[in-house]
């Protein structure tokens, strides 16, 4: 349950970068498989978290990236929004991650 | 437009009925209503992903483009350039309950002493701290009280309670969770999971938010090997493949068995 935690960091985060005001109503984030959330809690924990601050209207809008990967076996490269996946052109299970999307406050949208 | 979700208004005028499928959620309730009729089908769908208020005119898009954890990294940093100029090497160590990590500790107080502290969270009691500090070593105890992890500020208020002159090794016991300590960042020059084989050889591909960032895996309770069902290739294989250059030590911190694998290993590491 450390939505409510990351949650909460993400508003922290922002606010120490500009004055968020109360008409924010978008924050999107971009998160991977290995961002460690559960998504839909966190959509849930922001939504009452604002609601609580006075962004009565902000909603988080979650940008789920896949993970690149490269096959050990055929080096196919291939992305998977799964870690317990399989080579689509081989079916191996053994693979190295090339690529994970860090997990960044991208943008907010505020109310002109 | 629509004030609501931004969709557009179409022809008020036309006649048809309206019978086609929205293909994107809509996260909030429409309180408007369509009090027109249609009189011809609409067979297309739709489906495009932006959210209908990103369509409205009035609103101004701020690029943040920073962590999430932003505000939680900023003191962790804070925590490791303090521990780096008192030249302490700083482990997180991290591991589902009960897979020994406290005993780990107790054997490492022993082992390191005086050069030893220990910050530890639980949700409650002062039980690991009691302990360490019996086997040797200055502990303080972070009573969460219900938070299921320890975050950087946390740790830098902790330490203040510790002495930490003669101080070469600070071990970070964190609360016993595979999934909400990974992200966090306190500080730690390396971060140790504790996976024992009672728990099962299934754990790295659940958790790999986990296993994908840890420096070094101990399997604990090797002495279990054999008589518990765990697959140690499957588990090593799988470590490696989500971090090639992970350390896997086997040990037992009950037998004593690979300790001091353990402590030549982090002893090679401390300042």
């Amino acid at each position: 349950m450390h939505e409510l935690s990351i949650a909460t960091d993400i508003i922290d985060s922002i606010k120490g970068k500009i004055n968020v005001p109360e008409s924010l109503n978008k924050v999107r984030i971009s998160a991977s498989p290995l961002s460690g959330i559960s998504y839909e809690s966190l959509t849930f924990c922001f939504k009452e978290l604002c609601t609580t601050k006075g962004y009565t209207n902000a909603i988080l809008e979650i940008n789920i990236v896949a993970v690149k990967m490269t096959c050990m076996q055929c080096d196919n490269h291939y992305e998977s929004p799964m870690l317990d996946t399989y080579c689509p052109v081989c079916g191996n299970s053994n693979y190295r991650i090339t690529d994970v999307t860090p997990f960044n406050i991208d943008f907010i949208e505020v109310e002109e | 437009m629509c004030g609501e979700c931004g969709c557009k208004p179409i022809d008020l005028k036309h006649n048809h009925e309206h019978n086609h499928e929205h293909n994107h959620e809509h996260n909030h309730e429409h309180n408007h209503e369509h009090n027109h009729e249609h009189n011809h089908e609409h067979n297309h769908e739709h489906n495009h992903e932006l959210t209908p208020k990103q369509n409205t005119s009035s609103q101004q898009r701020i690029e943040i483009n920073i962590p999430v954890l932003e505000n939680n990294d900023y003191f962790a940093k804070l925590n490791r350039d303090f521990f780096s100029n008192r030249h302490i090497f700083v482990v997180n160590l991290i591991s589902s309950p009960g897979s020994g990590k406290t005993t780990i500790v107790e054997y490492l107080a022993s082992f390191y002493k005086t050069s030893m502290a220990l910050v530890v969270g639980d949700i409650q009691t002062h039980r690991d701290a009691d302990r360490a500090r019996a086997a040797g070593c200055q502990s303080v105890q972070i009573e969460t009280l219900g938070a299921c992890h320890l975050d950087a500020k946390s740790v830098a208020e902790a330490v203040k309670s510790l002495d930490l002159n003669g101080i070469k090794l600070l071990v970070i016991e964190n609360v016993g969770n595979l999934v909400c300590p990974s992200t966090y960042d306190l500080g730690e020059n390396e971060k140790i999971a504790v996976l024992s084989l009672p728990e099962g050889d299934d754990k790295v591909m659940k958790y790999p938010a986990l296993f994908y960032r840890v420096q070094t895996v101990l399997l604990n309770k090797i002495d279990l090997e054999g008589i518990v069902p765990f697959d140690k290739n499957k588990v090593k294989s799988e470590c490696t493949m989500l971090n090639p250059s992970v350390n896997i030590l086997d040990i037992s911190s009950i037998k004593g068995i690979g300790m001091d694998t353990l402590t030549s290993y982090l002893s090679a590491k401390m300042f």
